[in-house]
């Protein structure tokens, strides 16, 4: 395999991968331009490995982790437009919210949720993913939710206040 | 999966459809250009690996196994030094062992060395135990050759990121041998640097309270004491000799045996028969044609000779004379007498 073929079968998942680390379309795609940089310089080994797409998973979360340490990115506000009401109002409402809550976490913990719930990875692959311990992946995972469940109960008792 | 969880999970993959099926990141316009010059792609990768290499080197975040364009593309991404500051501590070896000096270190030569990445399950650590136990709970899972160069900046980069902190000591580990230093902030320990050799001699820079959930590179370095080239002149004792005179350390510079301050390395050619050794401290000891030692790496040396320009014969393309803008030529015996 090669880039190109590799970018034609796996790049609408990079774009979704960095898309959900990052929250923002343009950011998704800066991200995936700096992983694909990377590699190239090293596409010989990536692309003989077994699972190219796990080496391409982690240089995407760690140029993601990177630009965020130098760059602390803005949460990414919600447009209102998106929120559809419809048949499924209330699940897309529940998923919107989710989504701008989710936007708000520090990188840290939005990248082991996305790792997690999106990518289905367990404690040990994201630990090695993240360069930390799996203890610490559990606990980012835990206050992940946890700050997601506070936000909730804000977002409520303030949508009760009005 | 709890309420929330599965929310999370909806979420996501809802989300994630925000990018159409059928997308592809856009590639870089350096590669996309290789496409249609061959040549044009060889010479922009190379633009963008030797950047790579720059800035890996330079950057304080770099990346600097992100150097090598073979080395593993993990690399690239999972090891940095500088980011998070390294939190040092004390770790106990053996009371016998003497523990090496920064000076030592920082003249630790580095001939060859070898990344290996490896996983730490879950290790049941205490302080103050033997460094092998550390090993025992390690599981190798890459590794990655690096050229001397690399070695070397792999090295600076250690002790760049470790001067200035007052808590870090350097603590021989024998009978285990390795250089270890703790990196990242809540990592667990991935990533190994050794140097092989017949036998070793390393420090450890380490934390005893967290050690367990801290990340450590560690480096081997050769403790063998072997020859040292030095550049010759070829002057013998009895020939005629200039009056000048050389004063002050001799210091080693990029694997060279130096005069002269940091900014204005002076090169030094020694007489015939003169012969140096140096061991795995980065300790270079220069013996004159009697076998005596008469100069040795940060002491203080009085010689006899002349200086003079190095682009001309014979110390155009001598190694340790060419490159530098001044050779000293020691035309001196240094017995005991003479100085």
């Amino acid at each position: 395999m090669d880039l190109d073929r590799f970018v034609a079968e796996h790049g609408t998942w990079m774009l979704r991968l960095a898309y959900l680390l990052t929250g923002d379309r343009t950011a998704a795609e800066d991200l995936c331009q700096d992983a694909l940089v990377k590699v190239v310089a090293g596409q010989r080994r990536v692309f003989s490995a077994r699972h190219p797409k796990a080496y391409v998973r982690r240089i995407i979360v760690n140029c993601h982790l990177d630009r965020t340490r130098t760059q602390q990115l803005a949460a990414v506000p919600l447009d209102a437009a998106t929120i559809v009401v419809g048949d499924h109002a209330d699940q897309l409402t529940d998923q919107a919210d989710t989504w701008r809550h989710i936007c708000q976490l520090s990188t840290q913990l939005r990248t082991a949720l996305v790792l997690r719930y999106y990518e289905d990875l367990d404690d040990a692959e994201i630990a090695s993913i993240q360069g930390c311990a799996r203890s610490t992946v559990r606990a980012n995972i835990s206050r992940g939710l946890a700050q997601l469940r506070q936000s909730f109960t804000d977002q409520a008792t303030e949508d009760e206040a009005h | 999966m709890t309420d929330i969880e599965h929310l999370v999970k909806e979420t996501l993959r809802a989300r994630a459809t925000d990018i159409p099926e059928g997308s592809s990141p856009t590639l870089p316009n350096n590669f996309t250009a290789r496409r249609e010059v061959n040549r044009t792609h060889v010479v922009l990768a190379g633009a963008v690996v030797a950047a790579i290499v720059v800035l890996g080197f330079t950057v304080i975040d770099g990346h600097f196994l992100g150097v090598n364009n073979t080395a593993d593309p993990e690399s690239l991404v999972s090891i940095r030094t500088g980011t998070p500051p390294l939190r040092c501590g004390q770790h106990k070896g053996r009371d016998d062992a003497p523990s090496p000096t920064l000076q030592q270190l920082s003249d630790m030569p580095v001939r060859a060395a070898t990344v290996c990445q490896w996983t730490n399950e879950e290790p049941k650590i205490k302080p103050h135990v033997a460094i092998s136990t550390y090993f025992k709970n390690y599981q190798l899972t890459n590794q990655v050759a690096l050229s001397q160069t690399q070695a070397a900046a792999v090295i600076r980069e250690l002790k760049s990121a470790t001067a200035g902190t007052p808590d870090c000591m350097l603590i021989d580990s024998a009978p285990t041998r390795v250089f270890s230093v703790l990196l990242g902030d809540e990592g667990g320990a991935r990533w190994k640097i050794d140097i092989p050799a017949e036998s070793c001699l390393g420090f450890t820079l380490g934390n005893n309270k967290r050690y367990t959930s801290a990340g450590l590179i560690e480096v081997l370095a050769s403790y063998v004491t072997q020859s040292f080239p030095l550049p010759i002149s070829g002057w013998q004792p009895g020939e005629s000799a200039e009056l000048a005179l050389l004063t002050g350390n001799v210091r080693l510079d990029e694997g060279c045996l130096v005069a002269g301050p940091p900014a204005h390395p002076i090169a030094v050619a020694w007489p015939a028969d003169f012969t140096a050794t140096i061991d795995g401290l980065g300790q270079v000891q220069v013996s004159n044609a009697d076998r005596s030692v008469v100069a040795t790496t940060n002491e203080r040396i009085e010689a006899g000779g002349a200086s003079g320009p190095t682009d001309i014969e014979p110390w155009k393309g001598m190694t340790c004379v060419d490159g530098y803008n001044k050779v000293f030529v020691i035309q001196d015996t240094m017995t005991n007498e003479g100085q």
